[in-house]
């Protein structure tokens, strides 16, 4: 079945990439991860809101060991996102906060900056 | 360099001992944090670490407008920061106009309004004291309370940024696990209508600024319109 193409590069909505790392008891997993998140956004932003900040929790970059990740937001979001996600006080049935690493423009710059990892 | 000048440890009703709360702080890239300790005839000391500004922040909690200024008149000479635990209109007004009060916490607390109008503000202009946004008061709210409180806060910061009264942004910790990086309460800050530049300034130099003076001041090298420069 035929995929839509890609859009070219001007007509792509402008984005950005939040690194975060969770701070925890004990280590969360990443479906438990999500799950806060996607919660906490829905509660503290509501549905309208939360489809605009067009979130995408990108899934292989999440280092369990580091209790490091990206996600993926629009660029109008990213202070909405910051105050959604230190709401979150539990994730799964931990006691924990997410704290935001860095802010970045590409994928690359977020890998190479704070998952230390090379390009 | 960011401040949170209401962290609750063990001293107070936090959760957590002084030392993990620290732990946390700078985990969080906090510069200094204000350990809250309750006034109750006599000041309880605060231990100086090193690695972090421990900040003293003494909490009155007046029954009265007359309590408010005759308790803050008796310590504003050993307390670094004298906080005001707000609520009662009465005492967000008295704490607004006293000269001897730095800041007023939540003066949005178990109310509908913001807890402050147009003459509060004001008055907290005149008489150099900060309005706090305290992010527990979100943080542990749901729902329609949560509505409210941040109605409240929304209102509180339009009154203040029209009359130019000073705002500080805090967590407001009573455990470790309440604690935000100052840039993440400046988010706070910004969503609730400020303008982002002077949002983190609520979190960085105002705060920092507030501790720098009481301690000349406490330290006798200034005075009203008069500072003694090394």
């Amino acid at each position: 079945m035929a995929e839509p193409k890609i859009l070219p590069p001007s007509l792509r909505s402008p984005k950005r990439y939040i690194v975060f790392e969770v701070v925890s008891e004990n280590k969360t997993s990443y479906t438990d991860v999500v799950t806060a998140i996607w919660d906490n956004l829905l509660i503290f932003l509501g549905e309208n809101d939360t489809s605009k900040t067009r979130l995408w929790i990108i899934k292989n970059l999440y280092d369990e060991e580091l209790q490091r990740g990206v996600i993926k937001c629009s660029h109008m979001y990213v202070e909405q996102l910051r105050v959604a996600l230190s709401l979150i006080s539990i994730i799964g049935e931990t006691k924990a906060t997410i704290k935001i690493i860095g802010v970045t423009g590409t994928i690359k710059s977020a890998k190479t900056k704070y998952l230390g990892g090379i390009s | 360099m960011f401040y949170d000048l209401h962290v609750h440890t063990s001293l107070s009703i936090g959760e957590n001992t002084l030392d993990e709360v620290m732990e946390f702080a700078r985990r969080f890239n906090l510069d200094g944090i204000g350990v809250v300790t309750y006034y109750d005839g006599r000041i309880e000391k605060v231990p100086n670490v090193k690695g972090i500004d421990i900040v003293q922040v003494v909490m009155i909690k007046p029954s009265t407008p007359d309590d408010l200024n005759q308790t803050a008149a008796k310590i504003r000479s050993k307390a670094e920061i004298i906080a005001v635990h707000g609520g009662n209109y009465d005492i967000n007004r008295a704490a607004c106009e006293s000269p001897l009060v730095d800041m007023l916490c939540h003066p949005e607390l178990g109310r509908i309004d913001s807890g402050i109008d147009h003459i509060c503000a004001k008055a907290a202009k005149d008489n150099s004291v900060a309005i706090e946004i305290n992010f527990r008061e979100i943080l542990e709210a749901a729902g329609k309370k949560r509505m409210y409180i941040m109605a409240g806060m929304r209102r509180n910061i339009k009154l203040c940024t029209h009359y130019g009264t000073k705002i500080v942004t805090t967590s407001g910790a009573v455990s470790k696990w309440n604690l935000r990086s100052g840039r993440e309460l400046a988010a706070v800050t910004h969503l609730l209508g400020m303008e982002l530049g002077n949002a983190i300034a609520t979190t960085s130099i105002i705060p920092a600024d507030l501790v720098v003076k009481n301690r000349e001041r406490l330290q006798h090298k200034q005075w009203e319109g008069l500072r003694v420069v090394d």
